[in-house]
């Protein structure tokens, strides 16, 4: 990976110029991008901009990603009387 | 006394390397080695759930053992590790995975610490880290829109952070 010219702080809080994968793992920004995930055809622009926005185009709980997979689990849970 | 004694599951991410044993997350993360018949565990806080399982199978298994910085899985090492260590056993210390994952164990980590302080004599430096610490616990932001004061750490830890000195000499006199 590059350098950069900005320290990189990492989860333990340890800071570096050439950080690796290692590096970011457990950091704030990784968490991040494993919640929104976007696949190619599904974006925010989309959602927003698209004439038919109003119809609700988009195919909830079909995209799995980690927010949709919470949300069945929790659908799951409820449904057995565990939560 | 050996490294694979240590593994507390049967997970594959496990590995027993040459002087370490690591943890699969992606790459293999060191998690311990043994030195001097004393083992010393990384508190990392990238692989919090397997540092808290390998911490509870020492115990079981009552072996001697101490917690070090990740920095120190390094080759080029630090400059001032017994520094480096101490600063690092109050960082994990005031992280929420570890305050409440070491609560629920039972586990004393500055208990750990300080024994670890007086077999290695460096009693002295504790203060100095300690201060450093307490300032980052205590940060706070005022949000003037909602009239909040905003803190980063929860009450909880920063309670508990501001009479941990205290209970540091306690265990020095012990």
């Amino acid at each position: 990976m590059r350098g950069r010219w900005w320290r990189f702080e990492d989860a333990n809080g340890f800071y570096s110029i050439y950080p690796a994968l290692a590096d970011f793992i457990g950091t704030e920004n990784a968490f991040r991008y494993k919640t929104h995930t976007t696949t190619k055809w599904d974006t925010r622009h989309n959602e927003k901009y698209s004439p038919n926005k109003s119809v609700g185009w988009r195919s909830k709980g079909a995209l799995k990603t980690r927010e949709e997979n919470k949300l069945l689990f929790r659908r799951i849970l409820k449904e057995y009387g565990i939560k | 006394m050996e490294l694979s004694d240590f593994i507390p599951d049967s997970s594959d991410a496990w590995k027993v390397g040459k002087k370490q044993l690591t943890y699969k997350k992606y790459v293999n993360i060191p998690i311990c080695y043994i030195e001097d018949d004393i083992v010393y565990v990384f508190l990392d806080k990238r692989i919090v759930k397997p540092v808290l399982k390998i911490t509870k199978k020492l115990i079981e298994l009552d072996v001697e053992f101490y917690f070090t910085t990740p920095e120190l899985s390094n080759p080029k090492g630090v400059e001032d590790h017994k520094n480096a260590i101490i600063h690092h056993y109050f960082r994990s210390y005031i992280q929420k995975e570890f305050f409440k994952g070491f609560e629920d164990m039972q586990f004393d980590l500055i208990h750990n610490m300080t024994t670890w302080a007086s077999k290695e004599d460096c009693f002295h430096i504790i203060k100095k880290n300690y201060e450093e610490i307490k300032k980052i616990v205590n940060a706070q932001s005022y949000d003037y829109y909602s009239n909040i004061r905003k803190y980063e750490y929860s009450q909880e830890i920063r309670d508990d952070f501001d009479r941990l000195y205290r209970e540091i000499q306690i265990n020095r006199i012990l």
